[in-house]
């Protein structure tokens, strides 16, 4: 097995000045320097800076969901952090967003909510920085593309946007400086934190069954299964887990049954004998 | 309650829309294009969203009224379903609906008009009385508070006595029905399981006791009453378990007074079954032994003749005429 961390959170920020005060405090080591600068820790934590725009924001998801080989088809949380412009949104403001909508394809994306998220609202993901905040909502440059990628590869509920205000009709873009963005940023993080102990409670549930099957196949490695008896095998798993009868199955397993046809029928045949 | 409430554009001015958004000033309030696009996104979980659901406020188009899957309900007339809302706050395990909808959010239809002129066309199309069943993609009084659902249909009802309504509920929000006189034609059809699998599979859902108690004030104020012991789920000492119940309840109602009892077993479409068991693979109920017949899924029994057990017990309480099986 790879490691005993059952769940990753992706984080994608586009600029590394976004980024600093995030790697300090997940305590994130850098990792990788291309094609991607990537960081990460043991608590399966990553963080890749993907640049400025909806589209290398979306490259940067490819490439960090595809990056581990993720063969066990373990969920992953994804996270994009950044900074925003809002018409009259004071500075500092932070807020999960609850509604993206791509100025360019016209495409609108809805990201799930918790119920303790109180501060929220719409952003629209624009190709060029916006000075006029047309619209009553949010201006950035990424999440668009954050989001249509990371829904490809990922639960909806296990996607969420963070942006912090840095510029609105009174303090116009010109006005942001690196010690700014670290001041925002610092300000996001207690948005962040519930976040990602709200994702890992949703990785813990969705990836429960999955350690579980590989565990239990690392047992019979030794046997060949087709595909199909491959998923008839772990279908048989789940049961006896799921009927709380995991340390029959573990004796089962290590009686040493040489094909896969014998084992299939001895699981189904003890699984018959329901207890209730 | 909600995590967010999104409104369709084409409605977030309505009167109704405005009365249901006014208490939840607290919660993100989101203005969608049609409801589709929250609610049959591809890549939802069901399980997780069930966590934290949304309600999303909507206006529903083409058939509103729809013909009554066969074997559902009791004889009196053709039937029909119309489904003002999709999703239900609670969380029973067995729940069809697990398996039927991408996204566990609540959507709430609110163009009640159009389904009363509906419910009315089907109603005047008919000999005879006819039988509307809600609560078939929800549980109609769960959501009461925010929905006004009884204020308004029962009073279609009311004007319409050839309509027969049967509100199926598991809910013990029933205000609204004992603050308004009962109308002979509507019945309250309260679900039940053996206290066993109650606590086992009806998450969220209002105790037994707490439902009887309901039932007695409802029957009280002279309301029909029926109960449904669906979705028979069996279990060792099953007889035994539903004895209990079968007392409980028969014992604080008034059972000449009760318009019908049914019985069903647990039966899910194939289809349904494969999606819920890929939300919910540690889940003892679907890691037991099942049949398929006819595309239904349900379980194998654990006894002998369970049901026809169940079937002749249950007699020995109410009437031949007042039980139906659903099938
Ligand atoms: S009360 Fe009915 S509709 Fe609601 S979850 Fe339970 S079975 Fe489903």
């Amino acid at each position: 097995m790879e490691s005993n961390i059952h769940f990753s959170i992706n984080f994608v920020v586009a600029h590394k000045l976004e980024a600093k005060p995030l790697i300090r405090h997940f305590n994130l080591k850098a990792y990788t320097e291309k094609p991607y600068v990537i960081f990460k820790n043991e608590n399966g934590i990553r963080l890749i800076i993907s640049g400025m725009g909806a589209s290398n924001a979306s490259n940067a998801v490819r490439y960090i969901s595809e990056l581990r080989g993720n063969r066990f088809g373990y969920s992953e949380g994804w996270i994009n952090v950044g900074i925003a412009g809002h018409r009259d949104l004071e500075l500092g403001t932070c807020f999960l967003v609850n509604k993206i909508s791509s100025k360019k394809t016209k495409e609108v994306y809805y990201p799930s909510l918790s119920i303790e998220a109180k501060n929220t609202e719409g952003l629209i993901t624009v190709d060029r920085p916006e000075k006029l905040y047309a619209d009553d909502e949010a201006y950035d440059m990424e999440a668009a593309g954050f989001f249509k990628a990371a829904s490809m590869c990922s639960e909806l509920e296990l996607i969420n946007t963070i942006k912090v205000i840095s510029d609105n009709e009174t303090s116009s873009i010109d006005n942001i400086t690196e010690k700014l963005i670290e001041d925002l940023m610092l300000r996001t993080l207690s948005v962040i934190d519930p976040v990602v102990s709200e994702l890992e409670k949703k990785l813990a549930i969705l990836n429960r069954v999955l350690v579980l099957e590989n565990n239990f196949l690392e047992l019979v490695k030794s046997i060949h299964f087709t595909v199909s008896q491959r998923n008839q095998l772990k279908r048989l798993f789940q049961r006896f887990d799921a009927m709380g009868r995991k340390n029959e199955l573990s004796r089962i397993l290590n009686c040493n049954l040489v094909s896969a046809d014998q084992l299939l029928l001895k699981l189904s045949d003890e699984l018959k004998r329901q207890v209730q | 309650m909600f995590s967010a409430i999104y409104i369709e554009e084409e409605i977030k001015d309505w009167d109704r829309v405005k009365e249901i958004v006014e208490p939840f000033s607290n919660v993100p309030q989101i203005i969608c294009g049609r409801y589709g696009e929250v609610f049959n996104r591809t890549n939802q979980n069901f399980r997780i969203q069930k966590q934290t659901p949304a309600l999303i406020l909507a206006k529903k188009y083409g058939n509103l009224v729809l013909q009554a899957p066969s074997g559902y309900g009791f004889e009196g007339g053709q039937s029909f379903y119309f489904s003002h809302m999709l999703n239900c706050i609670y969380d029973c395990r067995y729940c069809f609906l697990q398996g039927m909808y991408r996204s566990a959010n609540y959507v709430l239809f609110v163009n009640y008009d159009d389904f009363k002129s509906q419910i009315e066309k089907s109603i005047r199309s008919c000999d005879g009385n006819s039988i509307y069943y809600s609560g078939y993609d929800c549980d109609s009084l769960a959501l009461e508070p925010v929905s006004y659902f009884c204020d308004y249909f029962l009073r279609v009802f009311e004007e319409n006595p050839s309509g027969i309504l049967e509100i199926r509920t598991k809910s013990t929000q029933v205000r609204a029905l004992l603050e308004r006189p009962p109308i002979p034609n509507c019945i309250i059809a309260m679900s039940f399981s053996p206290q066993k699998s109650a606590l086992l599979f009806e998450h969220k859902v209002p105790s037994i006791q707490k439902r009887i108690q309901a039932l007695e004030k409802l029957q009280a104020k002279g309301w029909k009453i029926a109960i449904r012991f669906e979705p028979v789920i069996f279990e060792n000492r099953l007889v035994e378990n539903y004895k209990v119940l079968f007392e409980q309840i028969f014992d604080s109602l008034d059972v000449h007074q009760l318009h019908s009892v049914s019985l069903g077993e647990f039966r899910m479409p194939k289809a349904y079954y494969k999606s819920v068991v890929k939300l919910y693979p540690d889940e003892e109920l679907f890691a037991r032994e099942t049949k398929v017949e006819g595309g239904m899924i349900s379980l194998k029994d654990t006894g002998t003749d369970s049901l026809r057990n169940l079937e002749d017990m249950l007699q020995t309480y109410v009437s031949h005429e007042k039980y139906y099986f659903c099938g």
